[in-house]
């Protein structure tokens, strides 16, 4: 190894040949291809905040917010490959998100009457998400054990059920018995969220 | 995103199927600011891992840049120009040569009166050593000697050079009892005890008749050979210091000390030189810097 390549950061996007194996990496959320996309996007990111007039601390908020709607939207389908760079994507999405901070700050000082050019559908798709998960967690917390592992381990770290049973993770020793108690799990979280949706009238 | 039809009941109604939505939503909200939170520590400890790195070498290259300036200056330093003092510097002293008072006037002390010849900035070369001819007279302090030389005056007369000898002797006197390598309590109690009174000639009339009764041996003529050296009688304390046969004992460093006093008593300046020249520069000897503080004074 040569001390120069010691002593820079590892490129993240040396894995990737192209832009569509990026894109398939980001598809799986892959670490090294988060991270290659967003180290491409960290200059823009730099100069939208200098050229909004945002403080220099909302470059890691901007960023965030960002890769949050970049990956969301790669997930659901409505992004798709078209030869184009993920990251050149990526910098759109911030371009938008810098605008609605700036915005949001300025309500916060001046009284706008209408707002309606505030509105932009994935960053409030976005919002809505980050509420949804804040519900979820707190839902998650009233399930208690081991409801919450099952959940936890198959929706937010992904781990396959093979691999939950192998580990022994959980008291289930087969992947049937699992999946029986995570669907008995997800709908008495369905429930907890649907009783509160109905308490709180939405 | 997973389909979350499988989760709802048999009759599911609109409210169900929202609350499913917001459910799988929520959770795949909480995956993917868990796997950005996952990518932001990643990143981070490779940003931490980049800083030591760069901090290793450049500390390393500091250290490398150090050593080569303390190779370069030391390699500088090892062969300096000779200054003309010890350019001049005249080889040994031939111990065979006759000395004459004169050549033993010292140094001026301190609030005495002058005793040397020698002018207080005058630099006398130190007569180089045959063994470790290289070694540098430094300035340590070291503590005074509990106890005064023997007056010289009383004992040789009221001469300039005994005056100037014992002045000497005073700040050499390092002479303490008991004696290291010897055990006197148990095989000589009485000359033990007229040695730690320091009532040298008693003990020495103790070992002389104790030498008449048995067999000459290596601690008694050690004794014999302090109590002469505290009496300033150096030339037969030298005697019984030839007589130790005992490697042991004659490789005791602080007879080597002692013997050096009894030359300088003796008028054998030449050789004591000599032999606190091997003293000093031997870093583990005890006396070294006694050995040190006699040569400057001997300058």
């Amino acid at each position: 190894m040569r001390i120069t390549e010691w002593l820079t950061p590892s490129n993240p996007c040396r894995q990737f040949e192209n832009n569509e194996q990026l894109f398939q990496a980001l598809k799986s959320l892959n670490n090294s291809a988060i991270r290659c996309v967003q180290n491409k996007a960290m200059p823009s990111a730099k100069k939208l905040v200098e050229q909004y007039k945002l403080s220099p601390e909302s470059v890691d908020e901007l960023l965030n917010q960002s890769s949050l709607i970049f990956l969301r939207k790669i997930e659901d389908g409505s992004y798709q490959f078209q030869g184009h760079a993920p990251s050149s994507y990526l910098v759109e999405i911030m371009k938008r998100v810098a605008l609605s901070m700036t915005r949001k700050r300025q309500t916060n000082y001046e009284s706008i009457e209408d707002h309606h050019d505030l509105h932009d559908p994935d960053i409030e798709a976005s919002n809505r998400q980050r509420e949804s998960a804040e519900l979820v967690r707190q839902f998650l917390g009233q399930m208690g054990e081991p409801c919450t592992s099952v959940i936890r381990l198959h929706h937010i770290e992904g781990y396959p059920d093979e691999e939950v049973v192998r580990q022994g993770w959980t008291r289930y020793t087969t992947t049937d018995s699992l999946k029986i108690k995570r669907s008995d799990c997800m709908k008495k979280l369905i429930q907890i969220a649907r009783q509160w949706r109905n308490t709180n009238n939405i | 995103m997973e389909k979350y039809e499988q989760y709802l009941s048999d009759n599911a109604d609109d409210d169900e199927r929202r609350a499913a939505a917001q459910v799988l939503e929520g959770l795949a909200g909480i995956r993917l600011e868990a796997k950005l939170r996952e990518v932001a520590a990643e990143q981070a400890a490779q940003h931490r891992r980049t800083l030591w790195r760069r901090l290793l070498f450049t500390l390393a290259a500091l250290a490398f840049l150090a050593a080569v300036a303390y190779w370069f200056f030391s390699k500088n330093v090892s062969t300096p120009s000779v200054p003309p003092i010890e350019k001049q510097a005249p080889s040994s002293p031939s111990p065979t040569k006759k000395q004459t008072p004169d050549q033993y006037k010292l140094e001026k002390p301190q609030e005495k009166p002058p005793i040397a010849q020698l002018k207080p900035q005058e630099e006398v070369p130190v007569p180089p050593d045959p063994i470790f001819p290289t070694f540098a007279l430094q300035d340590e302090v070291i503590p005074e000697p509990l106890h005064a030389a023997p007056d010289l005056v009383a004992t040789r007369g009221q001469g300039e050079a005994n005056a100037a000898l014992k002045v000497l002797l005073d700040q050499l006197w390092y002479v303490t009892y008991p004696l290291q390598g010897l055990e006197v309590s148990e095989a000589f109690p009485r000359v033990d005890e007229n040695l730690k009174k320091r009532d040298f000639t008693a003990a020495y009339l103790e070992l002389e008749q104790l030498s008449s009764t048995q067999a000459a041996n290596d601690t008694l003529h050690y004794l014999q050979a302090y109590c002469l050296l505290e009496t300033g009688e150096g030339q037969e304390a030298l005697l019984h210091f030839a007589q130790i046969q005992g490697r042991q004992l004659a490789g005791n460093p602080q007879l080597h000390w002692y013997r050096g006093l009894a030359l300088l008593l003796a008028d054998k300046r030449p050789e004591a030189l000599a032999l606190f020249n091997v003293i000093a520069a031997n870093s583990g000897h005890p006396y070294r810097r006694q050995a040190r503080k006699a040569l400057k004074l001997l300058q």
